[in-house]
Order: C-alpha cells, then structure tokens, then sequence
C-alpha cells in the first residue's frame, strides 16, 4: 500500500431530510488530517447519512462539505463520488461477489497500467495478509477475511481519508478486538484521516482520537474519550457511556443533595432540582457505621474481576447499583455502610424521573 | 454445514416424516411425470414412423425456411428483449424522474397482450387505411395511400418488432427485481473507489444481474416460439406455423411431428444457453443487507428523455393497442350488439382454465410437495421433468397427445361398444379432456415452482413440531402447510388460469369440433381477414391478462418493494416467483446459492 497523504475533512452546517423526517439538522464537524474520529450514537440518528454526504453518495439540502480545503459540495459545488478520492468501508463490506479477490482490490485502480495496479493490489492484500487468496471470490472467505479485503480495497487507491461504517459490527465477538486492534493499527501506521460510524461506545473510546457523539440529527458533544467520558455535557451523553445510579437532588451553589448523600460538583450545575449520577464502580462497601450511609445488601453478583451489588438505601426508589473489586463486601441480607468516591458523582439539571422515551443505556 | 450435520439432518427428517407416506407420494409423482413426459415420448415415436417420400421434400423445401425463420426471429426478439428490458429495469432503479413510480408498474401492462393480439390489432392500426397511416397522410396532406412510404407490418421485421415490445416484461421484471437485490452498498463503493456512473452499470451491475437477464431472455424466446398467431398474421415461417401447416393442411403427422421434434431441441439449447449464463450464479448471495442505492434525480431534458424512453414501450405494447380494441369493441358492439356466441366462448373459455387450473394446481402441489418431503434426487428430478412442460410449445403438445389420446379413444369406443353395443365416441379428445390435459401439462411448472419456493422458505421444524405436537403427515400438510403456502398457491392459480385462457396454439389443436374459445375465435376472425369482430374477444382476453398484472403491479407500487429490494413481503414474492415459472424463475437464485 502506497503512502498516503492525509487530507482533512469539515463539514459545516450539514442539513438533510429524507421525504419529510430531518436526518441531519445542522451538523458541523472539522476532522483534522491523519486524525481519527468517531461518530458515534444509536441507529436512525444520522451518523451513517454524514459518511454518505462526505463520500458524495448522498447531496444534503444545506451546508458544505470541504476536503482538504477545497468544497466538494455546497450549494453551488458538487464533485461526484468518484471523483473525491475519499475511501469508504461498509458494514456488508460491499465486496463485488462476481469479481476476485485481487480484482476487487484493483477495481479502484483503474487509472494506473494494468501491471502497476496489479502490484499495488498485490501489497495491500499482502498486508491484510490475504495474499494468498487473490484468485478466491468473496463467497469463499470467511466475514474476518471479507472485511480484511474491504480494507485493502479501500485503501490500495491511497484515498487521503477513510470512512468507515460500522466496519466491525459484522464480525463475532471473539475476533472482532482483535481485528479492530490490526486495522486501526494499520490505519495509523499509513497515517490516514479516518471518519468511523459505531454505535458501541467501548468501541468509540478504544479507537478515536475523538468522539463526535450524535442525537437525533445533532452532534451533542465532540472532545477526546476521557472528556466524553468524565465530563459529560448531557444526561443522554453521561448514560450513553455509562450505567449510572440516577437519583433525584437538589443543587445549591455547586453541591448537590440527595438519598445518597452531598457532594460538591467538579463540574458546575445550575441551582435547584437535578438528577445525580453515580457511577457504579466509585461506590465501595464499607462495616456499617463507619459511614453516614448505609443500606441492605439485596443482591451479589460474581463477574469474575468484579462483583456486582444492589444495596436498597432509604429515600430512593430504587437500589443503588455498585460494581465492587471482587471478594471485598457483604453478603445478601446484611447491612453495610456505603462509601462513594465524590469524583464518580455527576449532576444535570432537570428531574430523572421524567423518564425519555428512548433507550438510553449504551448498547453493544 | 459438513456432511455429517447435513446427513444427521436428513436422518432426522426421514425418521419423522416416516417412510409409509412417502412411498404413495413418491408414486403419484412419477405418473405426473410421465403425464408429462408421454407427450414427449409420443411425439419421437409418430417422428420415428417416417413420412415415405414426404420427409425428404419437406426436408428439402419446409424445413430449411422454417428453421431459418424460427432463428432469425428468435435472434432479433431477443435483442429487443434484452436491450429494451434491462436499459428499463435500469432506468428505472438507479434514476428517480416524474412518473417513475407509475412506469414501475406501467411497464408492466404489456404482459396483458397475448402475442397473437398485438400482432391482430397492428394489423389494422398499420393498414394502410388504417388510423396511423391515415393520421401521417392528413398531417402532411397526402392524399393517395400509395404515396406514403411506410414499413410493412406483415414482415419478419414487423413481427420481430412486435414480439419484442410485448415480451420484454419478462427481462424488465427479473432483471429489475435483482437491481434492487444488489446492495446499495455495492454500487456505491464502486462509486468511491473511482467508477463513474457509466463503469458501475457495466462492470458491476450487468455482470451481476446477467443470471436474471438470462432467466427473462429465455421466458421470452419460449413465449416467442410458442407463438403461432403472430407469426401467422405477419406472413412469418415460423416452426410453429409449420407444424400447424404441415399437419392440419397436408395432413401429414409424421412431418409434423419431426419439425416439432427440431423444435424441442431448440427449447432444450435455450434451456442451456440460460443455465450456462446462470452458472456462476452463487454469487447473488452476497448482498446480505439489501438497502436500495439512491437513485439519481433527473432533471430538465434528461428527466423528458427519460420519461419518453419509459414511455414509448407502454405505448406501443400496450395504449395503442388497447385503445384500438377498446375503440374497435365499442364500435362493433353498439353496432352489432353484444352477439351470444361471444357469451358462450367466454364461458368456454372460463369454464375450461378454471378446471384445468384446479388441475394444474392440485398437480403441482403434489410434485412440489413429494420433493420437498423426501428431499432425494429421484423426487426432485421427478418435479423437474414435471415442470417441463411449460417449455414445450402448444403445437409440440398437441401433436405429442393426440395422437396417443385418439389411440387410446379408439380403443376405448371399441371396448365400449363390443361390451355395452353402445357408440361411445372419441371419450378424452371429443369432450375436451385432452386439451384440460395439455394445460395441465403447459401450467403445471406455475404451481410447482410456487410451491416449492414457498416450501424453501419455511423452516423444517415446522414439519417436526407438527408431527410431535399429534399431526399426521396429511394433518401437517392441511393444518400447516397449506395455510402458510396460501398465498403462493393464489398467484399460482390466478397465472394458471389467466394462461389458460389467452393458450391459443394447443387450444386451436384440441379443441372438441365446433367449440370455440376467445382465443380460436379471435384466430379465426383474423384468418380470415375480418378484423372488427373479433375485437371483441381480444378486448376480452387483454382484459382478463391485466388482473395479474394490476395485482403484481400494485404490489411491485408499494414502497417497501421499491426501497427494501430483496426483503418483499411473501405475497409479492409468491407473484413474481409465479410470473417466472419453474425452474427457471429468478426468485430462486438467491435461494439455491444459499444452498
């Protein structure tokens, strides 16, 4: 695979509608060359119409899409597809089944002689480690080995970008960290900008540089996966990466008040009722008494490197969740004090209690 | 799978499904088959007698013009097919323009149009007298229809052209049906990997529908060498005329009989031109997640262009013929009323597709039924030479049943009348039975393919929780699988009995004496040169053509076929599966692939 040359991607102002429904509504994002970002969130929230307004497949009604500082579409600009020099991996792979294995890798090299495009494909199926199938058809290979080619078709033209989407969802869970870990790796070793659809926030966080997070049409919060993760700018972010423990509270002045006790925010929130979030594993078990909290220990679960428990505390609906270090804690029945590390406390204004309609807990 | 799972599975189902069932429908199977096959065999039988000194002369003077022509017109129909019925199914799935969503199912109406029909209503449309030549004299204000130049219809030209403009539905469908199975995705990453639009159609698109063009190519030739009244009407030799010709009027069976065998082995290499363009078919199954590519907006002159191109195929296979019906009906009937002859052969007609349909169906199920139970070769070579017959034209058929079918009257009438004293007549032949049996030889491929997709589709564990749960294997086949290939066995029917009713060549052959269909009447009418009445009994027949094309249409409107590709609902799929008959229908790639 030849060396690439990084490009940089920024879409401003992204709206698109699909017959009535708004898929897009407004959706800006810079993607600096040789940087990886992830757009991440759950299905129908647009972010496989970005890759595809990006690639040139699909023309959005507003905003401009600008490749390595020339527009390739805008209100009056608009470079079709083939023409944009950007790569793009789908979730089925999309390998050609009446074309073999090498083929399918020169097929987007048709501008170069025949022999030159043959050696190209030659190296990008040996550094997938698929040299030996070129003459195979896709039908012949298992979904690792299909999504391996995909790659080296994606990238043996050198596109200055990659746009991925969804490409590990295909894959079973035993191989897919492994093949995550060799592509990314490869990606980062040709230093290509890369623009990946996921909807699995573990995912996300292992692979990007940063994460565009996306609700509904919107992108709701772009940074690095620890500011994603620790501070979260919404509820719906703050659950997207984490199950947390939500009470109801209320916020004074930067603490906040609630069944499980005060804490003093590290991230400011607006005064009056809130919803507090605690994470399940900065909750710690403690001999009762020693703490000011206490509760019933109602149930233990054994997860191998953790144990999960439910306590029932006093003036909360529902049991707190906590995820203890294995073999440390009480057993089901008894009482125990609760400790909670104040660095794992969250708070948002509004109430909890009025449930969203969608299923917020993240998936995968 | 491995064989050892695979075996274990067949273990499995043999020993639930018991062998003491299987045997009474592996038997009823074989006498289908041979039913089928007896037409066949006979015919090389009567060919083998030899015609003495006639066959050298036929050989010498018919044979030679009439392969010729058979091939010349088989040769220009089908590149009318292929290029009219895949540049459509093109047009119509990768580019959006006004009206595209009533071409979907506009381009369909053609099927309406027998053969025979369209070629009746040119005839009169084109005459020099006629409304087009008329018009086109009064816009350039000639008044002598000798000035005008104008293509003659009566030619192989005018036959080819015809043909083509009403059997290129079948590319249309099959060809369109899988674009849309083809992923999006797939297109599209041609797309970014650097193809232009011009390069995705030809080096990923046609490749992959190939398979479906040859399935749509090979429905047309068979309907196209089928054929026997277009070809009459146009003045063109075709095998068929001269099967008709040579036996009805030189009353000669032999030599009929041996172009009709020459005829088969032009069935057969069509049979194999299909599966050898089909043969590395495995590979439709890729697209696991059919999601339509966005099609193209066309605008300005492009949009009209596209809209004229769509247009004229519907205009000229199915409007100006229809209109010209219509027109030519109304004005026979305030003319001349409604005649009672016209009530009668319609209830002919009714009466008899809808007994054959009954048997069409019943025998196809059964065939469809023992494959799909035992799952062994011998049952599933069983369906197929059963699902032959569809292939072999109506002349061919006729010729191979009746001359065993009048043996066997013969003989029977002799019985009848040495035991009884009474004169029985020609019982299977005199009564029509044999022209039931030749439909149910034609149309039975209808109902076994249905079936058998319908039963491809349900998973075996229905058949074994049935039997665990109490039922019989004849309870399973009535509480179980009936109920769910409902809606497969209905579209079956339907084509069955709309085939029947359009069949001319066979019907024109086996017929009882002095009974007539729509289809002979409009035969008749056209041989001899009266045109206006017969109208009403072609009218008829397009009327009666247009119920599956409208069910298939409003079903081929919805939105999820239009934008889900692959994943249409079973009804849809039941139809489509059953315009493309037997074996060679295009719903069934995606499924023997998998296999």
């Amino acid at each position: 695979m030849s060396r690439t040359t990084a490009v940089s991607l920024d879409l401003e102002g992204l709206a698109h509608k699909f017959g009535g429904t708004e898929v897009l509504d407004g959706v800006s994002l810079g993607v600096q060359a040789g940087e990886v970002v992830t757009l991440l969130g759950h299905s129908g929230c647009g972010k496989t119409t970005i890759l595809r307004i990006a690639a040139g497949l699909e023309r959005p009604q507003a905003g401009r899409v600008i490749l390595a500082g020339r527009e390739v579409t805008g209100p009056a600009v608009f470079v079709p597809p083939e023409q944009r020099g950007v790569g793009l991996m789908f979730q089925d792979y999309a390998l050609f089944p009446h074309l073999t294995i090498l083929d399918n890798v020169m097929f987007g090299l048709q501008r170069k002689q025949a022999s030159g495009a043959r050696a190209i494909a030659r190296q990008a199926l040996a550094r997938v480690g698929l040299a030996a199938y070129e003459n195979d058809y896709p039908h012949m290979l298992s979904g690792g080995e299909q999504q391996r080619v995909a790659l080296a078709r994606a990238l043996a033209p050198a596109p200055g970008i990659l746009l991925m989407d969804e490409p590990f969802s295909n894959l079973d869970q035993r191989t897919r960290e492994a093949i995550r870990e060799e592509t990314m790796a490869l990606l980062r070793e040709q230093k290509t900008t890369v623009l990946l659809v996921t909807h699995d926030p573990i995912e996300a966080m292992s692979i990007a540089d940063r994460i565009a997070l996306m609700r509904s049409g919107k992108i709701v919060q772009i940074g690095t996966p620890e500011e994603l993760y620790r501070h979260p700018n919404s509820l719906f972010a703050a659950r997207y990466f984490c199950d947390f423990n939500e009470l109801d509270g209320m916020a004074q002045d930067n603490v906040v008040t609630c069944a499980a006790g005060r804490f003093v925010l590290e991230t400011p929130v607006a005064n009056g009722p809130c919803t507090v979030c605690i994470r399940p594993q900065s909750i710690s078990l403690v001999v009762e008494g020693v703490s000011a909290l206490n509760g019933n220990v109602q149930t233990r679960r054994f997860l191998g490197d953790a144990d999960l428990v439910t306590i029932a505390i006093e003036g909360a609906p529902k049991p707190l969740h906590a995820r203890l270090r294995a073999g440390y804690g009480a057993a089901p029945g008894e009482r125990a004090g609760i400790k909670i590390d104040p660095a794992g406390v969250l708070a948002f204004a509004g109430c909890s209690s009025a449930r969203p309609q969608e299923k917020t807990r993240a998936r995968g | 799978m491995s064989s050892v799972t695979q075996n274990l599975g067949f273990r499995l189902r043999t020993s639930v499904i018991g062998s003491r069932g299987e045997g009474a429908w592996i038997v009823s199977s074989a006498v289908i088959a041979l039913l089928v096959a007896a037409p066949v065999i006979a015919l090389a039988v009567i060919a083998s007698r030899g015609s003495g000194d006639l066959w050298p002369h036929l050989l010498r003077t018919v044979f030679p013009a009439t392969v010729a022509d058979t091939l010349i017109m088989l040769a220009g129909v089908s590149v009318i097919v292929l290029t009219l019925g895949t540049s459509l199914a093109w047009l119509l799935t990768a580019y959006e323009f006004p009206g595209r969503r009533i071409f979907e199912w506009a381009l369909l109406l053609p099927l309406a149009v027998p053969t025979y029909v369209v070629a009746y209503a040119y005839l009169d449309l084109m005459h020099p007298i006629g409304p087009v030549q008329s018009a086109i004299r009064a816009i350039f204000g000639l008044s002598d229809p000798q000035a005008l130049w104008f293509p003659e219809v009566r030619s192989m030209a005018g036959c080819i052209f015809l043909l083509g403009f009403v059997l290129y539905p079948y590319v249309y469908l099959s060809t369109r049906a899988m674009f849309l199975m083809q992923a999006g995705s797939i297109l599209e990453v041609a797309r970014t990997l650097g193809a232009g639009r011009r390069r995705v159609f030809f080096r990923v698109a046609l490749p992959l529908a190939r398979p479906a063009m040859a399935v749509g190519a090979s429905l047309a030739l068979m309907e196209a060498l089928n054929d026997i009244g277009a070809s009459e009407f146009l003045g063109v030799q075709t095998m068929s005329v001269s099967i008709y010709s040579t036996w009805i009027n030189r009353s000669n069976l032999p030599g009929a009989a041996q172009i009709a065998l020459f005829m088969l082995l032009v069935v057969v290499s069509l049979i194999l031109i299909e599966r050898w363009a089909r043969r590395n078919q495995r590979y439709v199954s890729m697209a696991q997640r059919a999601r339509r590519a966005t099609p193209r907006r066309l605008t300005g002159w492009r949009a009209g262009a596209a809209v004229a191109f769509a247009f004229v195929p519907v205009l000229i296979g199915f409007l100006l013929p229809a209109a010209y019906l219509t027109n030519a009906a109304i004005q026979r009937i305030s003319f001349a009323g409604f005649s009672s002859s016209i009530l009668r052969e319609i209830a002919n007609t009714m009466t008899f597709a809808a007994i054959a349909t009954a048997l069409a169906l019943t025998l196809g199920f059964v065939v469809a039924y023992t494959a799909h139970l035992s799952r062994r070769r011998f049952p599933a070579g069983l369906m197929r030479i059963a699902s032959l017959g569809y292939a072999i034209p109506g002349t061919v058929l006729a010729i191979g049943l009746l001359s065993p079918l009048s043996a066997f009257d013969n003989m029977l009438g002799d019985l009848i009348e040495s035991t009884t004293g009474y004169a029985a007549g020609l019982l299977l032949t005199g009564s029509g039975a044999a022209l039931i049996y030749a439909y149910a030889v034609r149309f039975m491929a209808i109902s076994a393919g249905s079936v058998e997709s319908g039963l491809a589709k349900l998973s075996p564990s229905l058949d074994h929780a049935s039997r665990t749960l109490g039922q019989t294997a004849g309870g399973t086949v009535r509480r179980v699988h009936l109920p769910l290939l409902r809606p497969a066995l209905g579209a079956a029917a339907l084509l069955i009995f709309v085939d029947c009713m359009k069949e001319l060549p066979a019907t024109l052959l086996l017929r009882p004496l002095n009974f007539e269909t729509l289809a002979t009447h409009l035969y008749a009418e056209a041989s001899r040169g009266a045109y206006e009445d017969g109208s009403i009994a072609a009218l008829c027949i397009v009327l009666f053509g247009l119920i599956p094309v409208i069910l298939l249409a409003r079903l081929s409107r919805r939105p999820s076929l239009a934008h889900d590709g692959g994943a249409a609902r079973p009804r849809d799929e039941a139809l489509t599966q059953a315009m493309l008959p037997g074996d060679i229908s295009a719903g069934h790639i995606p499924e023997r692939a998998e296999r």
